[in-house]
């Protein structure tokens, strides 16, 4: 059962890469284009961090570090949940109707359908910022270290894909949803780059009850960096981003799952 | 004239359309310009003033250049073009007695005009109230400011319709789209931090190129910036950008519905 999901999910990516591969040059730009505006928003960061050492008590290499983080996890949600970005589409067109008549769970079947490795530049440069930053903020490599990274990396991915799948499922009533999906997922990245204690209370609890996005980056972080920050949160948040991430799992799915019910074909 | 008004109106009134769109767009814009706005808060803090500019005249910079962002992610004229090429919608077009070039500006100018009015000019004066930012320093001032902000906008827009009418030769031109407007856009136009800011090797490449002529200028003449001599020198340079870019953009496009006609379709 498993094994036939995993072949049929190769198989289909499988041709939508082919496809891309296609526009060689196209696909190499735009490779390139993501490497350079991402070492570039970088060498942005440092001309700012330069003049100014620290924002809220955070070095330039424990920016980067949360940068990198929240970076990496944005990459792999990218390569794996790209479809969802414009997903209206697939219900503006009608496409979806032709989805859910195929033997599959639907979501499966639109994940599967496209996988961009546009975005393996950009996480390649990530993991050589987060690898950099990580040495620099003076963390050793231990067993548990390398543990709790890859958690907090995984937990982080899945977290930033359920609120794409959750603005996403929004256009099964909406029906259009336009930019929504790409500018709320890098609104919350870019909001995860920087301690979250230089943001109000407001902006803060925002960040991590309703998009949970501190745990993608700063929670985790106070355990990795040792900063003791937490803002008058429990500091069990500083382990709790896989269960936030489980949570989120399960509230988007059956969000996803009450929309595919309701749903009504556009009838185009 | 008044058929171009035609398309400006039209491109208008459709955008109404999706209410809802729109305001979560505004929601997440201003969680946006949250996040720049407070991390200026924080690095200012115990500081009065960095290379010119006090917390004040920085966050008047941050909120205006984040204003003016939003033509940048909300103009989709790359977008339009591709399609129509791709499509073949491109002929009915041509077969029109108009100007490709000025007919798409105007559409462009009618979605756009609907996102100043109901997207950035909201998102404006929230921040303006709420964070006690500063006007321009007199009416003239303001003046100069949106023309600025008008060539500004033309800049943009003819880079986005020279990348489009590329699609007339190449099919896919995402890669190309990407890597100017999210890559080098991004970088050199100054909505981040003011050129004051940038090291100097990144400051001389952004003088030779186009795009701080979409951000920085207009929002340092907004904060006073650019005075005199300099924004004098600032809207020049935006000028020759315009012809320029306006110019090569009707080459391009040209050539490429003789390249058309030429295939036959």
């Amino acid at each position: 059962m498993v094994r036939r999901y995993f072949k049929l999910y190769f198989l289909l990516a499988g041709a939508y890469v082919r496809s891309r591969l296609q526009y060689r040059l196209s696909f190499g730009l735009m490779c390139f284009g993501i490497v350079i505006s991402e070492i570039c928003l970088l060498g942005l960061l440092g001309a700012l961090l330069a003049k100014f050492r620290t924002v809220n008590g955070w070095t330039w290499a424990e920016v980067v570090f949360l940068y990198g983080l929240g970076n990496l996890a944005y990459s792999f949600m990218r390569i794996l949940g790209s479809q969802l970005d414009d997903f209206d589409r697939y219900i503006v067109r009608g496409e979806l109707d032709s989805v859910l008549i195929r033997p599959v769970p639907p979501l499966f079947y639109i994940l599967a359908s496209r996988i961009e490795l546009i975005h393996v530049s950009r996480a390649l440069t990530s993991v050589v910022i987060f690898v950099v930053a990580f040495h620099l903020s003076g963390i050793r490599w231990t067993l548990g270290v390398a543990l709790f990274t890859f958690t907090t990396i995984l937990s982080g991915t899945l977290i930033m894909f359920t609120l794409m799948l959750i603005s996403a499922t929004v256009a099964l009533w909406t029906t259009k949803s336009g930019k929504l999906t790409d500018l709320l997922i890098s609104a919350t990245k870019e909001a995860t780059a920087f301690p979250i204690s230089i943001y109000p209370l407001a902006v803060r609890l925002l960040l991590t009850f309703i998009l949970p996005v501190a745990f993608v980056t700063y929670y985790p972080a106070q355990q990795l960096l040792q900063k003791g920050e937490f803002l008058g949160m429990p500091e069990l948040f500083q382990f709790g981003a896989p269960v936030v991430a489980l949570v989120m799992l399960c509230v988007s799915y059956l969000f996803w799952c009450s929309g595919l019910r309701r749903y009504h074909s556009t009838g185009s | 004239m008044k058929k171009y008004l035609t398309f400006t109106v039209k491109a208008f009134q459709r955008t109404l359309t999706y209410r809802f769109e729109l305001w979560m767009e505004l929601f997440i814009n201003v969680l946006f310009m949250l996040v720049y706005v407070y991390l200026w808060k924080a690095l200012y803090t115990g500081r009065t003033s960095v290379e010119g500019y006090d917390l004040n005249r920085i966050l008047t910079y941050i909120v205006v250049s984040q204003t003016l962002l939003t033509f940048t992610f909300t103009l989709r004229i790359t977008r339009i073009i591709e399609e129509k090429v791709r499509t073949g919608e491109v002929v009915t077009d041509l077969m029109k007695p108009i100007d490709f070039q000025l007919m798409t500006l105007a559409t462009a100018a009618g979605t756009s005009s609907h996102t100043a009015l109901f997207n950035m000019l909201p998102k404006f004066l929230l921040f303006y109230g709420v964070f006690g930012l500063s006007l321009p320093s007199s009416l003239l001032m303001v003046f100069l400011f949106i023309i600025s902000v008008v060539l500004g906008y033309v800049i943009l827009f003819s880079i986005e319709f020279i990348i489009g009418i590329f699609a007339f030769w190449v099919v896919e031109i995402r890669g190309l789209y990407a890597f100017v407007i999210w890559g080098l856009a991004m970088l050199f136009s100054g909505y981040f931090l003011p050129m004051e800011f940038y090291p100097t090797f990144l400051a001389k490449i952004a003088a030779v190129l186009p795009f701080r002529a979409i951000i920085y200028f207009p929002t340092a003449i907004y904060t006073g910036q650019l005075i005199g001599e300099r924004l004098v020198t600032a809207l020049l340079i935006q000028l020759t950008w315009v012809a320029a870019l306006v110019g090569f953009g009707r080459l391009a496009y040209r050539a490429a519905f003789r390249k058309l006609v030429i295939q036959g379709g």
